[in-house]
């Protein structure tokens, strides 16, 4: 397969997953919003305080992270479909994996080769325009990806991560991937904090350091 | 996993002290996080 015969399969995709991405927000009620985005520390006041990265990491977990009843945004949309095609897409589309990915450097027809780190999926081919342009060979970045068919395709924002990081994180996974990994990640890009500096956040802020959070600490 | 929450400068500090702490003399990735491990395990316990 040539590159050319790639891009025209991935920029189809491509154009059907911001399609998807777009409508499927519509379903989802304030309420949503407002418990992500505090999760994420995303709330002043009562009002959610998102550049466009912060906000597009918003939506991904608004979609992605199941509700109180279990049930996701993405899963609700995708079952609303009437169209069959449309319908097996974005159920695909709700499969993405959110995981830390290895680049393993490009792939000869367009996009990159990568390593799930986290789990099971190695030499994967994912079609990435922006990756195969600027990521260099073992870069580590958390994104979700899903099967598009002839290749993996991502969607959303690009978190880049450490080895240090990645290795903690593939620690804590041998025992189940977290749910909310993405959101835990999520924060970690927007608060400018290392998955270990959040780590130690949520354990010791409660201990010693939480002196330090007293008012006029600040 | 939970909330993110603002952190002040000078916890944020005592983090980076405590995470160079937990790491120093680590000879690899695998080794510092076992070491933050038992950071946050001396911490707890």
């Amino acid at each position: 397969m040539t590159r050319n015969k790639m891009l025209s399969l991935y920029h189809p995709i491509r154009a059907e997953i911001r399609r998807h991405l777009s409508a499927a927000p519509q379903l989802a009620e304030r309420e949503d919003w407002l418990r992500l985005a505090e999760d994420i520390g995303l709330v002043e006041g009562d009002k959610i305080v998102a550049d466009d990265d912060a906000f597009e990491m918003l939506t991904d977990a608004v979609l992605f992270t199941p509700h109180l009843s279990q049930s996701r945004i993405i899963d609700c949309y995708a079952a609303r479909l009437t169209d069959r095609r449309e319908r097996a897409f974005a159920r695909r589309l709700a499969k993405g994996v959110f995981s830390v990915w290895r680049i393993l450097g490009r792939h000869p027809h367009g996009g990159v080769m990568v390593d799930d780190m986290l789990g099971q999926r190695k030499r994967k081919h994912l079609m990435d325009e922006g990756l195969e342009k600027s990521a260099r060979e073992e870069t580590l970045v958390a994104m979700r990806l899903f099967d598009a068919g002839p290749f993996l395709a991502g969607f959303g924002i690009v978190i880049p991560i450490s080895g240090l990081d990645t290795s903690i994180l593939r620690e804590i996974c041998r025992g189940g991937r977290p749910p909310d990994l993405h959101i835990v990640l999520y924060g970690h890009a927007i608060h400018g904090m290392s998955f270990a500096e959040t780590l130690f956040q949520d354990v010791m802020l409660d201990g010693p350091l939480g002196r330090l959070q007293r008012p006029g600490a600040m | 996993m939970v909330a993110r929450r603002a952190i002040s400068d000078p916890a944020k500090r005592e983090i980076k002290r405590l995470i160079e702490e937990a790491i120093v003399d680590c000879y690899d990735e695998l080794e510092q996080t076992f070491g933050l491990f038992t950071k946050l395990e001396e911490h707890l316990a």
